[in-house]
């Protein structure tokens, strides 16, 4: 029994070394994977353009695409800055997205894109400030799986060029209403005209 | 009226019409001597000498006293046209401008017509996002209208199919669907316009070559050597070829005048035509109309030997299915999933 004790004792021993010794490789390593993105080069600027939102939103003046403070804020810095579930009066904005979607509610306000203070500005989560015009930033801060799809041009319009290094894309919000983002049906443009009235599609076809 | 005269007769006008400089117009010139020589040589026969008096009497009575050009009172085509192979700059220029006049002429639009060659290093693919297309015939009509297509008797070159999910059933399609608002539930769509096959059962059956295989994938139809026989309508399976029963109807205010000889230009009367991946516009790098219009971004263009372009990607790591695999056509138009 008791060589048997010494035995499991000195298993364990050398288990524990094992670890110390895995665990200095993984340090190792890890300190050998973050000598690398020092060493790389700085991240390269996105290989596509993306066409431009605030001259499409209302002109010049798109400072006032939001204007909370003409009705009831009474300044543009007048607003509760406190997590909290939205009272009855900001019922035309709680079926926005991303709120409508999320059961815990009060991590999503205005503020978590509209930058705080003005609202006709974005803020993305590292805290820089953005305009409309990237506003597709904000999109892919939640949505990173359209990232590399969106940059490639497989998810989204394009415009312009197939044939540059350069392409000219649309932004999210071309297509998505930023804050009802499902594609909205529409009425479809005529379909073709029968041949003489004979070939009307069978009612089985229908 | 003797028969021989009369052709005579009729020869001796087309000659002194003909410059003898240009080399069209010498091969020409060689082909009416030796259709001459041939009819001269040729004895006539009893029956058929009746049927060469009154021909020659009616186009000499025409060609004379009326003083007009037979082919154009009755939209005939040019008879002594080549091959847009066969042409030199020259020629082209010529008859690009004739073209433009003829144009002005019966449409009161000026337009230009303008060759637009291939491209070289290029394969031209498409890629349509089935999963994304929700049927709206946005693309069909902006293909119209870039494309000049006939408003009257109707030609549009993308069918936009709609079929049951969970079903491929293309003989239970229809392309006749006129809901209040497309997306419908339970349906999805499918547009379906030339493949541009890289095996074109089309090219394999024309008698006169007037439709080819284009080195950047695009299949090309010369419109004024097409004989109108349709056979290459019968041979598509994708049902893409489209015939001008009649001489295209077109409001003079939506004709389009940028055209490519070989794409766009308002077609004559009893040829056949289909999707050219817009080839006046895509030779020059820009994007097929289609593609531009499409509100859901599912229509995807580009140049296959690019690994970075979209097509690339699309069929590296997209789920692809190809219409009518099984008839080994090889399209250059693909369908992806998302």
């Amino acid at each position: 029994m008791d060589h048997f004790k010494s035995s499991a004792l000195g298993t364990q021993k050398i288990m524990r070394v094992g670890v110390l010794i895995g665990m200095a490789m993984m340090a190792l390593a890890s300190v050998a994977h973050a000598d690398e993105p020092s060493t790389a080069k700085p991240e390269e600027a996105p290989k596509f353009k993306v066409i431009k939102r605030t001259p499409i939103l209302r002109g010049d003046s798109y400072d006032n695409v939001y204007s909370c403070t003409s009705d009831c804020h009474s300044s543009k810095t007048d607003y509760n800055p406190t997590k909290r579930t939205l009272t009855d009066e900001h019922d035309r904005v709680t079926d926005y997205h991303p709120y409508n979607r999320h059961e815990d509610k009060d991590d999503y306000r205005c503020q978590n894109c509209h930058q705080a203070g003005n609202y006709n500005k974005l803020t993305l989560h590292t805290g820089e400030n953005v305009t409309f015009d990237e506003a597709y930033k904000i999109c892919l801060q939640c949505h990173g799986n359209y990232k590399d799809e969106f940059e490639s041009g497989i998810h989204g319009r394009k415009t312009g060029r197939w044939d540059t290094d350069e392409p000219t894309i649309f932004s999210c919000p071309t297509c998505h209403d930023p804050h009802k983002p499902t594609f909205k049906p529409m009425k479809p443009n005529p379909g073709p005209k029968p041949l003489h009235g004979t070939h009307e599609p069978a009612e089985d076809h229908k | 009226m003797n028969p021989e005269t009369t052709e005579k007769k009729a020869e001796t006008e087309v000659e002194t019409e003909v410059k003898p400089k240009a080399k069209g117009e010498l091969r020409i010139q060689k082909r009416l001597q030796a259709l001459s020589d041939r009819f001269l040589k040729s004895t006539v026969s009893r029956r058929s000498f009746l049927k060469y008096v009154t021909l020659g009497t009616t186009t000499a009575a025409v060609a004379t006293v009326a003083k007009v050009n037979v082919a154009e009172a009755f939209e005939l085509p040019d008879l002594f046209r080549a091959h847009y192979k066969e042409l030199t700059p020259e020629e082209k220029v010529k008859l690009f401008k004739k073209l433009e006049a003829e144009t002005k002429k019966k449409h009161g639009v000026d337009v230009t017509i303008k060759d637009y060659p291939e491209r070289k290093d290029v394969k031209f693919v498409y890629a349509l996002n089935l999963t994304k297309c929700i049927g709206c015939r946005k693309c069909v009509d902006a293909c119209v209208k870039e494309n000049n297509q006939s408003r009257d008797p109707q030609i549009q070159y993308i069918k936009v199919l709609e079929m049951e999910n969970g079903s491929f059933n293309l003989e239970k399609s229809n392309q006749h669907y006129d809901p209040e608002t497309v997306p419908q539930k339970g349906k999805f769509y499918m547009p379906v316009q030339c493949q541009h096959c890289d095996n074109p059962p089309c090219v394999k059956a024309c008698p006169v070559e007037a439709t080819w295989k284009a080195s950047d994938g695009i299949v090309e139809i010369d419109y004024e050597w097409c004989i109108g026989c349709r056979y290459c309508q019968a041979a598509c399976p994708y049902e893409a070829r489209h015939f001008n029963f009649a001489t295209p109807q077109i409001p003079p205010e939506e004709i389009n005048p940028n055209q490519g000889y070989l794409s766009n230009r308002i077609r004559p009367y009893g040829v056949v035509e289909k999707c050219n991946f817009c080839s006046h516009r895509t030779r020059q790098g820009l994007l097929p109309a289609c593609l531009e219009v499409c509100p859901t971004g599912s229509r995807k263009f580009g140049n296959i030997l690019d690994p970075e372009s979209e097509v690339s990607i699309i069929m590296r790591e997209k789920r692809i299915y190809v219409l009518k695999e099984e008839l080994n056509t090889m399209p250059s138009f693909i369908y992806f999933f998302d």
